[in-house]
Formats: structure tokens, C-alpha cells, sequence
């Protein structure tokens, strides 16, 4: 084969490169519906960032309860309320689910309805400080459909979001230490 | 052999498909030949298919050609080939991943097996009024695409139909609407209701538009009162009609269980008769004649094993069961028992009702110690057997196979299998003038099969079983517009192949003699040519 042939070869490669590029994913996503079209979804991609090590303090809040932890050593100190009894193994888990996992799949759709999510009437939030004054405060809502997710939406950038319910069983875990 | 060896490997690589892991299947179907050629197998001819095949065969000629080169290589020439080879890998990695991006194919067999069947068209042309189908699924499942196929397919069967495909966690507020918690679940709704559905396959939303859309026809199944939610019995093991029931109700019907001890219930449109449990007696054949003197509708399973009653009765009714067992040394299925073979249509050209039964047919139906009818003039034969066939009533001779007829005792030649029958019942005790007057309204039919085995759990699914019996049903009940073919749970040819002993003997003959006769004729005049070309 000349050189000019093995060119060819590679021209070709990369035009069916570049048409492959342009004519993006095939979606089978249909929307027909004009009251609730659905959009694109966006599985891969974060709806917040929290990483451990520039957690400065995270807030807890459902209705009237409020628990503020903070880093201290390897593990937390409990800011508010004062002298809870919250087992460190409930604040390790909660936080490894904001950093680790929480969210399963991106709903970047502006037309979902907070009523219908739940997020008008939020289950509970949780803000977390890092330590350059940046702030992520994640509003918690319904559980989805399946009762295997929860709705959420990142009041800072407004992002929907759905996430694992293991968020819920150690908020519940959390709250009820109150007791 | 290192292209022997690729071809072989490129063949069998995803055959233990059960040993690898999901994602890696996924990759490995794509340069797999043998899932490539499956489609073609099956008649249909997809884009993603010819566009590998296409780069299979440009790829090995030209490595073919570079190799046979290979021996005047300089040292440029073979960095270019090289070079020139891997841009034209490159071409076909970005050809095969456009033609699944983009994939199209095209049906090419004789009834649309892979588009919607012949009966869920039949269904859907006929549906007068609006339908909604929508699919809950989740955004990027692989599985999307084909919902989405089948919607489209649906639409396009009737202007009635509007679909939607919607992500389940999207739509939170439809979905507790419909009360679906399921990704995948799909709910069909009419003015009349709407039903869920687990999965979106075609026999389901087509069972679904059928129930909501037309008065569900309810079909009773003459068993022996069990415990509730259970319709055949348990004894009978795999000769049950458990499965029957199951897809009678996923086609649209209600099925209920109908104990003959008291009088059939009004509402049953018709009645299977000859479950394997069922014991006869007198009363319940009195209390089955009466509700067919009323136009009844009765599909009888009447083979060898169903007794006596039932066969004495139905011969009133001029369709006789001979007690006897059918052989068909053409048509037995190769490599299995010798009183199991295939059987088709009488008359496969039939287009009216009942003959239609049969000849809507594509496959034959499989029967197994299956009895031979004796029918009436005003009968309509549907399956009939092969002139080579013969029927004994010396069982243990039958089943010990490859046994030959015995001229003095079997009666040899075709043999029917099922018939069928439409009468005017008269009501009793008027005469003449009078007696047309008080005719009873409805006409009479009844469906004769020899077999139950048919429509049992082990041999329902087999090629037109199904589609046989639930034929002879809607024409029981007076849908006959719907009859025709639906989609298999096990397709044809993948999932189910028989062969008859005929064919398997061709089948022998080629492989064996023709083939390699052929090929030592062909080595045998090339010996020749160049021996006398010198």
C-alpha cells in the first residue's frame, strides 16, 4: 500500500470521525406531550461539588430542628444544638453521601414543577460551608416514582437533581438522635 | 490458520454469553459475527449488520492484498501498509459506531414478523375510538429504543392511537396519575379505563387495547373447582393449561373457571373443554349439550386420553374422536417421539372462516398423541396430516416408533386432525313453521381438536400452537376479523427449531453426500484438466 493510499485510509477514518462528532446521540427521548415535555438527561454530569477536605461546616434543618457539625481532627464537633448526642458513625455517613454519590442523574428541565417534586415543601436541607466561604445548600423534596430516589435541587444554581435515599435514612438517623 | 483462527474466534465470540460481564457483552456483540449474521437469519437486514460485514470484507482484501505484496516489501512500503491498514481499522470502528447511532432495517419476511403482527393489526385498524399509550421509562436506558419503535409502529397501525414516552422521574405527577412506581411500565387508557402493563411488549398493549376497546370476550375453562387464582389443575403437570389461560387473558379475554356442575354461566362466550383433570360424568355432559342447544360455543381438546363421554358426545355433534393415536413418519418431528409431529392446514388457501383458522397459520402446529376425527359433510376440516400418515388404537405399538402400520388393523392416509362446525340449534318439541320461528338466535359452533397436549404449558409456545388456538377462539366468540399471527415469546428459528424427519433426512443428504460429492467431483476434474493439459 503507498503512502498515498494509507492518507486516504486515515482521510477517511476522519471524516466518519467528524460525521460521528456532528450528528450527536441518536434521541429516542420524545416529548408529545405539550403540558410536560421531557428533556435531554444529563446522568454524567455533577449537580453540585463538595469535597471533604474543604468542608467547614454542615447544616442540617427540617422544620425547627437544626444540627450544625464541623470538622474537628479525624472526626466532627457538634455546633448546634448544644451537648446532641448524634453518633459520629450518622454525621460520617451523611457527609460521605453529599460528597460521595448523593446524586444519581441531573433533571436540567426548568419546566418541573417544585409542587409536583416536593421541593416547595422540602423534607429537609442541608447546607454545607467549605472552607473558601463558598457555600452548597441542597433542598430535599419528594421521593421519586419508584420510592427509590429523592428529588433535590441545588438552591444556589437552581439545579435539579435526583438522588440515592440513603440521604433520606441518615437524615432520618440524624433527626432522630434529636429525640 | 491465523485468518482461520480470527474468522473462527470473530464466530464464537459472545457464545458463552452467560460467563461475561454486561458492559463487556456489549462490546463484544458489536465485532461479533455470529450477532451480526443473526439478524439476516431472521430476515431482517439492518444497517449497523451490512455496514460490518461490508468493512469485514473491504478490511480482509486488503490485508489479503498486502500480504500477498508482503514478499516484495521494501521498508517504506511496509510501514506504509501497516499505517494504511490501522486508518482503515479507524474507518471501520467510526462506520460501525454511525450505523448503530444510525441504524435502519428493513423486514423481509413474508409477514412483517418484525413490525406489528398481522392479528395486532387487524386489531388496531378496526379501533374506533381514541387511545392513549404512554411509556414510563428511564433517559438513557438501551431499552428506550425500542418502546420507542413500538409506539411508533402503534401510531402508525391507527389515527386513533397517541402515544407518549415519558421519563419516569420527569413526570412525577403523571405517574402517580396512572399510579405507575415501575421504569418501563406502560399504561394504555381509553374512555372505558386504562390498564398498566408491566413491560412494553406488543402482546400486552395489544391485550390491553383489545380489553379496553372491545366487550372482553370471557372464555370458561371447564376445570374442577381450585383454590382461587389457580385455573388448571395441578395435577397434570406439564399437560396443564396454565399458560393458556395466561395468555388468553394477556390477549384481552377473561377467563374464568366453569365447573359444568350446574349450568354455564350466561356471560361465557365460549368454553374450553378436554383439560386433562376434568373428570366427565353424565350430568356435566347433560349441562354442556344444554348450553350448546342455547348456541353455545365449545372448543373441545379431545385426544386420545379425554374419555369416553366427551368422545360419544361430540360424535352426536358430528365430530367423532376414534380413540386412536395419528403417526406421520413425514412430519414427526426429528430426533423426538414418533406419535409427535407437525400438522397443517387442510386447506391453506381457506380465507373465510372457520377454514381461516388454520391457513392464517405460518408454522405447523405440534401435536403429540393426537387422535383422529371422523367428521360430518357440513364439517370444515382445519388441520389435516400427510398422506403418509396412519392411526392405531394399539398404543404401546405407537409409542415404541419407527413402527410401520399394520394394513389389517390401522387405517393409513390423512388423517384429521382438528374440525370445526356451525349449526342452528332448534328449540326441542316444536316442529316445522314453528321451529324456524323459535330457532335459537345464535348459531351453535364448536372447534374439535384431537389433541390437548397443544395447548398445554410444555407445547403452547411451540411454533403456531398459540396462534392456532386463539384463532379458533375469536371465531368462537364472533371476532373471526381478528385472526391471524402474533409476535412469539419464543421466535422461530433462535429460541425454538424443529425439523421434521423429512427434512432432516434432506437436510443429511446434503451435508453428507452432495456436499462433499460435489466438491470431489469439482477436485476430481481439475486432476484431470491439468493432467491432460500437459
Amino acid at each position: 500500500m503507498s503512502w498515498r493510499a494509507a492518507l486516504a485510509c486515515w482521510g477517511g477514518a476522519l471524516l466518519l470521525a467528524v460525521a460521528y462528532v456532528l450528528s450527536g446521540p441518536a434521541e429516542v427521548e420524545q416529548a408529545p406531550l405539550p403540558r410536560s415535555p421531557a428533556a435531554v438527561a444529563s446522568p454524567g454530569l455533577p449537580a453540585y461539588e463538595v469535597v471533604r477536605e474543604r468542608i467547614a461546616a454542615v447544616e442540617a434543618r427540617r422544620g425547627d430542628d437544626v444540627v450544625r457539625w464541623t470538622p474537628a481532627g479525624a472526626g466532627w464537633r457538634i455546633e448546634a444544638p448544644p451537648g446532641a448526642a448524634i453518633p459520629a458513625g450518622v454525621l460520617d455517613a451523611l457527609v460521605e453521601q453529599l460528597v460521595d454519590g448523593a446524586v444519581n442523574e441531573r433533571l436540567d428541565d426548568a419546566r418541573l414543577s417544585e409542587q409536583e417534586l416536593g421541593l416547595a415543601r422540602p423534607s429537609f436541607t442541608l447546607r454545607v460551608e467549605q472552607v473558601d466561604g463558598e457555600a452548597v445548600t441542597l433542598v430535599i423534596g419528594e421521593r421519586t416514582p419508584t420510592a427509590t430516589a429523592l428529588y433535590g435541587r441545588v438552591e444556589e444554581t437552581g439545579t435539579v437533581f435526583v438522588a440515592g435515599l440513603s440521604l433520606l435514612t441518615y437524615a432520618d438517623l440524624l433527626f432522630a438522635a434529636l429525640r | 490458520m491465523a485468518t482461520f483462527g480470527t474468522l473462527l474466534l470473530l464466530w464464537i465470540l459472545t457464545w458463552n454469553e452467560t460467563g461475561i460481564g454486561e458492559a463487556a457483552l456489549a462490546w463484544l456483540q458489536r465485532i461479533s459475527m455470529f450477532d451480526h449474521f443473526d439478524g439476516f437469519a431472521a430476515g431482517l437486514v439492518a444497517l449497523s449488520d451490512v455496514t460490518y460485514f461490508v468493512s469485514l470484507i473491504v478490511f480482509a482484501s486488503a490485508a489479503t492484498l498486502a500480504a500477498l505484496g508482503a514478499r516484495a516489501w521494501r521498508r517504506r512500503s511496509k510501514a506504509s501498509t501497516l499505517v494504511g491498514l490501522a486508518g482503515l481499522l479507524a474507518v471501520m470502528v467510526f462506520a460501525d459506531a454511525l450505523a448503530n447511532r444510525w441504524n435502519v432495517a428493513l423486514d423481509f419476511t413474508p409477514e412483517g414478523r418484525h413490525g406489528l403482527s398481522s392479528h395486532a393489526r387487524r386489531l388496531l385498524e378496526r379501533v374506533e375510538e381514541p387511545v392513549e399509550v404512554t411509556a414510563f421509562v428511564r433517559s438513557g436506558h438501551p431499552g428506550n429504543r425500542e418502546t420507542a419503535a413500538l409506539l411508533e409502529r402503534l401510531r402508525e397501525a391507527s389515527p386513533q392511537i397517541r402515544t407518549r414516552l415519558l421519563d419516569l422521574h420527569r413526570h412525577p405527577s403523571v405517574a402517580k396519575e396512572y399510579g405507575v412506581d415501575t421504569f418501563g411500565a406502560v399504561v394504555v387508557a381509553t374512555e372505558r379505563g386504562r390498564r398498566i402493563l408491566g413491560s412494553a411488549r406488543e402482546a400486552f398493549v395489544v391485550g390491553a387495547i383489545r380489553e379496553l376497546t372491545r366487550d372482553p370476550p370471557v372464555i370458561g375453562l371447564a376445570s374442577p373447582p381450585r383454590p382461587p387464582g389457580m385455573l388448571a389443575g395441578a395435577p397434570a403437570g406439564s399437560r396443564r393449561l396454565d399458560r393458556l389461560a395466561q395468555a388468553l387473558e394477556i390477549a384481552g379475554n377473561r377467563v374464568r373457571p366453569v365447573s359444568l356442575d350446574g349450568p354455564v354461566p350466561e356471560d361465557v362466550d365460549a368454553l374450553i373443554v378436554g383439560a386433562p383433570d376434568f373428570a366427565w360424568t353424565p350430568e356435566r355432559i347433560a349441562e354442556l349439550d344444554a348450553w350448546l342447544g342455547r348456541g353455545g360455543r365449545v372448543l373441545a381438546l379431545a385426544d386420545p386420553l379425554a374419555g369416553p363421554d366427551l368422545a360419544a358426545w361430540l360424535a352426536r355433534h358430528g365430530i367423532a374422536p376414534q380413540g386412536d393415536v395419528v403417526l406421520d413418519p413425514d412430519n414427526r418431528i426429528a430426533a423426538g417421539e414418533a406419535v409427535s409431529f407437525g400438522v397443517t392446514a387442510a386447506d391453506p388457501e381457506a380465507s373465510a372462516p372457520p377454514g381461516a383458522i388454520a391457513a392464517s397459520l405460518d408454522r405447523p402446529v405440534i401435536v403429540s398423541r393426537a387422535a383422529s376425527l371422523e367428521v360430518n359433510d357440513d364439517a370444515v376440516v382445519l388441520l389435516e396430516t400427510g398422506p403418509a400418515s396412519w392411526a392405531t388404537r394399539d398404543f404401546a405399538r405407537a409409542a415404541r416408533g419407527f413402527a410401520g402400520p399394520d394394513p389389517t388393523t390401522d387405517r393409513v392416509g390423512r388423517r384429521v386432525i382438528a374440525a370445526a362446525r356451525e349449526w342452528q340449534p332448534r328449540r326441542e318439541g316444536l316442529q316445522g313453521a314453528a321451529e324456524a320461528a323459535q330457532a335459537v338466535p345464535r348459531t351453535a359452533r364448536l372447534v374439535v381438536i384431537g389433541d390437548s397436549d397443544l395447548a398445554s404449558d410444555a407445547f403452547l409456545d411451540f411454533l403456531s400452537n398459540r396462534d392456532f388456538v386463539e384463532n379458533a377462539l375469536l371465531w368462537l366468540v364472533g371476532e373471526e376479523d381478528l385472526m391471524g399471527i402474533r409476535p412469539r415469546d419464543r421466535e422461530v428459528g433462535r429460541k425454538q427449531l424443529f425439523i421434521s424427519a423429512g427434512e432432516a433426512w434432506t437436510a443429511l443428504l446434503l451435508g453428507v453426500v452432495v456436499l462433499p460429492g460435489a466438491s470431489a467431483a469439482i477436485a476430481i476434474a481439475l486432476l484431470l484438466r491439468r493432467r491432460f493439459a500437459r
